[in-house]
This record gives structure tokens, sequence and C-alpha cells, in this order.
């Protein structure tokens, strides 16, 4: 009984102590993918402390088993952000079972009305990530209002340098709209459809994405528009590519239509707006030569 | 580790399937049929893949392709010697099956394919009651049937001649082979719903030819690899499967030194 009522007023001791202790302590975020952790960061500053799980290039993304570590870093969140759409769907699982009361979600596909089914690559859309850094603007300020001005001017400075990207898009859109172009995974198909690209071969890149292989038909489609280059530009995952899909770089090359690589997941030590101004740039230069 | 929601649910639910798949894993192993546990564990796929496609849920579809593989297994095999036969064909026609929906599935296929993975880090409270009725659900029908599949299974002439149908027996075992399965796949992962059912099995009959022991022991040996394993992921940050696998390996090889040498 007594024991009981010892922790009982330790208990109201901690309880009471909280808000000091959550105001003094940088508020603790967990992003499912690097480029959000990243975006958390710019808009959090010095005020919040970020994790993010899915952090290496070189892993693919869709053979991932989480670990202790990343299951503990979920249950200490205050705020979570990842992608859904089926992309992460072991983030929907660790959530479940790591519950925390206190802990804001921030799912980027529902925040852009996106299902089940529908290309998940969904941070290659330049109208994604502005939508993600408001919403984790908005939840940090209610985690933490005492800082309310410094997420507001933090938050105003990265819509700006997203701002960046998307009149780099609209810029490039002149020179690239209606042309032709193919990729081995649908990683760019956002980016491509904001730059009014045409895509070709989507039933390939989906087989590929699916891990299943593709039909002859899409293979020999695929080499047809390699060999005769009907597409200007190949667009190659980097990062979890298969056997066909190398075969398919190979005859890019060979073909003379530019290869220009992206990446799944973002490299380490670079931000989501640079990332991205790189490909761009590597895309230009492929569309000039 | 127990003040994390995760960890108690991990321990809960890894032992629940410990438990039901060291069990069924004894009979599977006695039988010399381990390859149907495994292939059991791999069927789901088309059945995932064929409900997302006809827009059902995948889950489901798992379930219910997984139970009519079982069942047509023992059909196909219902004599121990036909039987690899019998489950190899089901177990390519299924994933035969599987790439074929998935070529013509138009969309991203990722809700359907990660059923095979389940985390064992990642169960809710929902899961583990869901969990724990078909566990025993599938107890419960495999204590009805210990003593008919004993016999088929030592002494199958003798079975046959008192009138046993093996064809049903085995039916009716893989069924349950077929029900664990699936309850478990999605919630731990295929790898670890098959080293459950063959390591622990196979480890206790190593160490005696008893049944009743057995069973205890091998369901014993099956929590203790799985709590043991959790705890280890815990304590270095690898993944749960390795540490299960390598104990379940480890305990079998141990058990293999001991009945050498003491024979």
């Amino acid at each position: 009984m007594s024991s009981q009522r010892k922790g009982l007023a330790l208990a109201a001791l901690l309880l009471s102590l909280a808000p000091w202790a959550g105001a003094a302590q940088p508020v603790t975020v967990v992003a499912a993918e690097n480029f959000y952790g990243d975006l958390a960061q710019q808009v959090g500053g010095p005020l919040v402390q970020v994790t993010s799980i899915m952090n290496n290039p070189d892993q693919d993304p869709h053979l991932f088993e989480a670990s202790a570590s990343t299951a503990r870093a979920l249950s200490a969140a205050r705020l979570v952000v990842y992608n859904g759409v089926d992309y992460d769907p072991w983030m929907d699982k660790l959530l479940s079972a790591a519950r925390a009361p206190n802990r804001a979600e921030i799912v980027a596909g529902k925040l852009l009305g996106k299902k089940s089914g529908d290309n998940p690559h969904l941070w290659y859309d330049p109208a994604t990530m502005p939508a993600v850094a408001r919403a984790i603007a908005g939840n940090l300020t209610r985690i933490d209002p005492a800082h309310r001005a410094d997420y507001q001017r933090n938050l105003t400075q990265v819509l700006a340098r997203l701002g960046v990207i998307q009149a780099r898009v609209q810029a490039l859109r002149g020179r690239t709209a209606g042309k032709t172009v193919t990729a081995t995974e649908p990683v760019f198909g956002y980016m491509a459809q904001a730059l009014g690209l045409s895509m070709r071969n989507a039933r390939f890149q989906l087989a590929v994405m699916n891990n299943t292989e593709p039909s002859a038909a899409d293979v020999a489609a695929f080499e047809h528009d390699l060999k005769t280059r009907q597409v200007s530009v190949l667009f190659y995952n980097n990062q979890a590519s298969d056997a066909s899909a190398k075969r398919m770089q190979k005859l890019a090359q060979q073909s003379g239509v530019a290869v220009v690589g992206v990446s799944e997941t973002m490299p380490a030590g670079r931000h989501y707006q640079d990332w991205m101004l790189s490909q761009l740039d590597v895309l230009e230069k492929a569309l000039s030569h | 580790m127990l003040e994390y929601d995760f960890m108690q649910h991990a321990l809960i639910a890894g032992g629940i399937v410990a438990l039901l798949a060291g069990v069924v894993g004894y009979f599977l192993v006695l039988r010399g049929q381990t390859f149907a546990g495994h292939a059991l564990s791999h069927v789901g796929f088309a059945g995932a893949t064929g409900a997302a496609l006809v827009g059902a849920s995948p889950m489901g579809g798992m379930i219910a392709v997984t139970l009519a593989s079982g069942v047509a297994m023992g059909y196909l095999g219902d004599r121990l010697q036909g039987s690899d036969i019998a489950i190899g064909s089901v177990l390519s026609l299924s994933l035969g099956l599987g790439m074929l929906f998935l070529h013509f599935y138009t969309s991203y296929a990722t809700q359907a394919t990660a059923l095979l993975f389940g985390n064992v880090l990642g169960v809710d409270v929902d899961t583990l009651w869901w969990l724990t009725l078909m566990a025993l659900v599938s107890l419960a029908v495999l204590a009805l049937l210990a003593r008919p599949l004993l016999f088929v299974s030592l002494q199958p002439e003798l079975a046959e001649a008192r009138g046993v149908s093996l064809r049903r027996v085995s039916m009716l075992f893989l069924a349950i082979v077929a029900l664990a399965t699936a309850a478990s796949v999605q919630i731990v992962g295929v790898l670890l719903v098959f080293t459950l059912m063959v390591g622990p099995g196979a480890t206790a009959q190593k160490l005696t030819v008893r049944l009743g022991p057995g069973i205890v022991l091998a369901a014993s040996i099956a929590l203790a690899e799985t709590w043991l394993g959790i705890t280890l992921a815990y304590v270095t940050d690898w993944p749960t499967s390795f540490w299960i696998t390598a104990l379940s390996t480890a305990g079998y090889l141990l058990a293999s030194l001991y009945a050498s040498r003491s024979t």
C-alpha cells in the first residue's frame, strides 16, 4: 500500500514537471524517410531533434525490416512524418504497436489526397513538400506553442527555398514540355508530369517496382524506344534496380539516349532542395545534348 | 525494455506464435512434411495479390488461398512418400499465379506484397486478440486430430486397414498447418514462421522419442528461442529474424551433438 502511494506521489511529481521538461527539451520528431526528416529539421531548427529511419540511398526501401531502436524512437516521438500510400506499410504497424497518446502524425499521402495504388513517390511532386512543411509547422506550433514565432519564421524560409524548385520546374517546362522520355521505375513520375514530359513504358515500370517480370511485349517496346531513339531521356533508379532495368540502362548508353540517374532516398548530407535541384540540373544537361 | 508497448506486444505475439508453431511443427517434423510448412508460408502471396486484383481484402485472400493449398496438398499427396511432389506442384502453381496477378495489376502492389513481411515489433492489441483466437482454434482441432494423426503417420498401412482415411487426416492436418501459418505470417513474417515450425520440433525429437514430453519440449524450445531472440534483438538492434533463426539452428546442432554422444 505504502509503495503504491509512493509510486502515485512520484507520478504526480513527474506529471507536474512534464510541461517544463517538455519546454526545455527539443521536440522529438521521427521521419520514416530522410527527405521528410530534413524538412522537419529545416522547419524546427534547433528546437527539434529529428531521427530519420530510411536514410541510406544504397538500400532498397521495399525490402526493409524495422529494428528495435526504430520502434523505440517512435515510442518517444512527439511528431511522426511518413509517406503513406503503402510506400512504408511498416510504419502503420509500428505506430499501432508503439502507442503514444501525445504523438501527432503527418502522412504525406493523406495530405495530398492520394490512395492505395497511386504512385507512392510523392516527394518528387513539387506540390508535396510545401504542404508537408506547412503541416509540420502547424503541428510543432501546437506541441510547443512557446516557439510559435520561430516555427513561422522557419516555415517562411523553407517555403521560399521550396519555391526555387517550383520556379526551376516552370523555367524548365518550356524546354521539356511535350518531350518523350522513359524510365526503369516510376520514381521520377510526378516530377516528369510537372515538367510536362510524356512518359512511356508505364507497364514496364510498374512490373519492376512490383518485383514481377515485365512481359515480353513490354520489354520489346522499351528496347524499341531506346534503339530507335523515340525517347530523349531514360530515368534510371540508382537504388532499387533489377537485372532488366540494368539492361535497359546499358542499351540506352549504346543507343545514345541520355541516362539520368535518380535516387529514391536522399543521399546523406544533402538537403531536399539541393538534391532536387541537382537532379533537375542533370536533366537539363542531358536534354541539351 | 518492458516499459514499451511494442516490446510487450512482441513478446506476447511471439509467444503465441511460438507455442502454436512449436506444437504444429512437432507433428510436421514427425511426418517429414517440413517442406509443406515452407510452401504454405509462401502460397499466401498468390491469395494476397489475387484479392488485391479483384478489390477484395488481401488478408482474406491470403488466408483463403493458404487454407485451400493446405487441403489440396493433403488431397494430392495423402501418402507421405508422394507428398513432396504434391507440395512442390501447389507451391510453384501459386507462386506463378501470384506473378500473373501482379502482371494484371495496374497500380502499385505494395499493400498486397507487404503482407508476407510481418514484423514482430509492429503488433497492435486487436491483432493480439485475433492471433489468440486463431491459435486456440488450430490447437483445439489439432488436439482432436492428434490420435488418428499419429496412427496414420507412424503406421499408415495398419491405419488404413483399420478404416482410417489417410487422405482425410492428411487434408485436415495440412489445413491446420495452413491456418497456423496464415495467422502467423503477417504478424511475424515468412522466415520466422518457418523457423519456429521446423527447428524446435526437430530439436525436441533429437532429445526424446516420447510423444507427450516431445510436444511439451518443442513448444518450450520455441518459446525460449522466441523470447530470447526478441530480447537479443532489442539489446543488439539487429533484426529479430536473424536472432531467432540463429538460436533455432544452434539449438538443433547442440541437441544433435548431445544425441550422438549419448548413444
